[in-house]
């Protein structure tokens, strides 16, 4: 989502869904331009030049050029010009304009979006130059070669390119979706393109929008 | 002959031709549905049954290339709630469904998927088919009136020849309908067991070319059969829904309860 927008009556319908997600959401809200932090107590509105956003007590609600997002105690919704997610406590769904959705749960990701047979399928229709971050929520019916492997917990991701993947069952294959980087995944080194961002005291690698941090075995995903 | 005389010849010839034509479309549909009845009740009559099949699936992809999948496939069914399938080929898959859930096993990327179901395998089918875009170009045979499930009322067509199919003398019965096109292929002696199903999913861009063999009515299956072996190292991972069974396409998220949100994910 590039840019947020909220309209006060679309807040109050999706704040009824909404408990106090102002921490498990961020307290730091990326507007253009603007940062919100620490929203607490009734709650903290800020409109930059793209969109708005709204932090409160009883959750967050973003809106920009590109879709609207609300997130509280019991889930999430979001919609976007790609699709709408919900994403509940026992799981997520997940609809693409293409005509699939996606279920997700505790061992996979989230977003769903066009499948191609593989990543240079996806480059040269997306018309993009190789090395080029895929979307996420794209789907590959055969994983980008070379990938590695990368282990959060319970779940294997695959990692390519500064793109991760999940493995995912659709139309009774398995496909590799592209997923948001998964907090606490390790990369030996970093993918092209990345500088030295300060977040408070800390100084991280910011890569597009995924921060690391450097650990004895290479860099690892922060999410804030 | 005169002109009136002959114009007046030739209007009852034509009204003749189009009777006749009529009567054969209304023969040959007659036909076709006679001889799937016996089809559909012979296999409905099976408390359990399992069958060998032979199948090649040529997809359109988004590239506009065609892709083609060849599996042979072995299939346990016992009714109500009971199916059990293996796939050998392109794809190593493995699936049980236990009359709760439907786990899916793909031996080669080691990884499941558990796809929560209906009590029957009717239900199930459709769910698998519908909700999860799932093919299983067999599974209406399986239900438990496959004529039914075949059959719509915007289902056209009827018998339309004869082909030998594995040796077999078998009358061809081609199918249409605005979704799916599809032909069958039935013995003319002996039981009444397919012998090649052929489907064309037109919205899906998808055709598949069935050859049964080993049709076995009376198998024998004990529970264990259908419940879900997961070997330790096999990961689980989501299984994804097409989005028209998920949500109405002009629905409002904010309308949607989030937590009321069906897990697609096992256990």
């Amino acid at each position: 989502m590039r840019g947020i927008h909220v309209r006060p009556q679309t807040l109050t319908r999706v704040g009824l869904l909404l408990v106090i997600a102002v921490a498990s959401v961020s307290t730091v809200v990326q507007v253009t331009g603007q940062t919100v932090r620490g929203a607490r107590a009734r709650g903290t509105v800020v409109q930059g030049e793209h969109g708005t956003a709204a932090v409160g007590p009883h959750g967050a609600a973003v809106k920009g050029d590109e879709g609207y997002a609300a997130v509280g105690r019991r889930g999430a919704v979001v919609h976007g010009d790609d699709g709408t997610a919900a994403v509940g406590r026992r799981g997520a769904v997940v609809v693409g304009e293409e005509g699939h959705g996606a279920a997700v749960g505790r061992y996979g990701g989230v977003v769903v979006g066009n499948h191609y047979e593989d990543y240079e399928g996806w480059r040269v229709a997306a018309g993009v130059a190789a090395g080029t971050a895929i979307a996420v929520g794209t789907m590959l019916s055969r994983p980008p070669a070379g990938a590695a492997t990368v282990v959060v917990g319970p779940t294997s991701y695959l990692y390519s390119g500064g793109s991760y993947y999940t493995r995912v069952v659709t139309g009774g294959a398995v496909a590799y979706q592209v997923v948001a980087p998964p907090a606490g995944a390790i990369i030996a080194t970093l993918p092209g393109g990345c500088g030295a961002a300060r977040v408070g005291a800390v100084t991280y690698q910011r890569c597009g929008n995924t921060y690391y941090e450097r650990v004895a075995t290479g860099y690892r995903v922060v999410v804030f | 002959m005169s002109t009136h005389h002959a114009s007046g010849f030739a209007m009852m010839l034509a009204v003749a031709m189009m009777v006749t034509g009529a009567c054969g479309t209304r023969d040959k549909r007659a036909r076709g549905e006679d001889l799937l009845k016996q089809t559909s009740f012979r296999i409905a009559s099976a408390q359990a049954l399992s069958v060998a099949t032979d199948e090649t699936s040529d997809r359109l992809a988004r590239d506009g290339k065609t892709r083609q999948v060849h599996v042979q496939r072995l299939v346990t069914v016992r009714r109500p709630d009971r199916l059990w399938f293996k796939t050998s080929g392109d794809r190593n898959t493995e699936g049980f469904y236990d009359g709760a859930q439907l786990t899916l096993l793909f031996h080669g990327e080691k990884v499941f998927g558990v796809i929560p179901t209906p009590a029957t395998l009717d239900e199930t089918i459709q769910t698998v088919s519908e909700r999860y875009d799932i093919p299983l170009p067999i599974g209406d045979l399986l239900t438990s009136d496959p004529q039914k499930s075949y059959l719509s009322s915007q289902t056209t067509g009827g018998w339309e020849g004869e082909d030998t199919i594995d040796g077999k003398r078998s009358a061809r019965l081609e199918w249409r309908h605005p979704n799916v096109d599809w032909t069958i292929w039935i013995p003319d002696s002996g039981e009444p067991l397919p012998t090649k199903l052929w489907v064309n999913y037109k919205s899906r861009n998808r055709k598949t070319t069935v050859l049964f063999k080993d049709w076995n009515l009376m198998p024998r299956v004990s529970d264990a059969m259908f419940q879900a072996r997961i070997p330790d190292d096999y990961e689980g991972v989501a299984v994804i829904q097409r989005a028209s069974a998920v949500l109405p396409p002009d629905a409002k998220p904010d309308a949607t309860p989030a937590s009321d949100v069906t897990p697609g994910s096992p256990k």
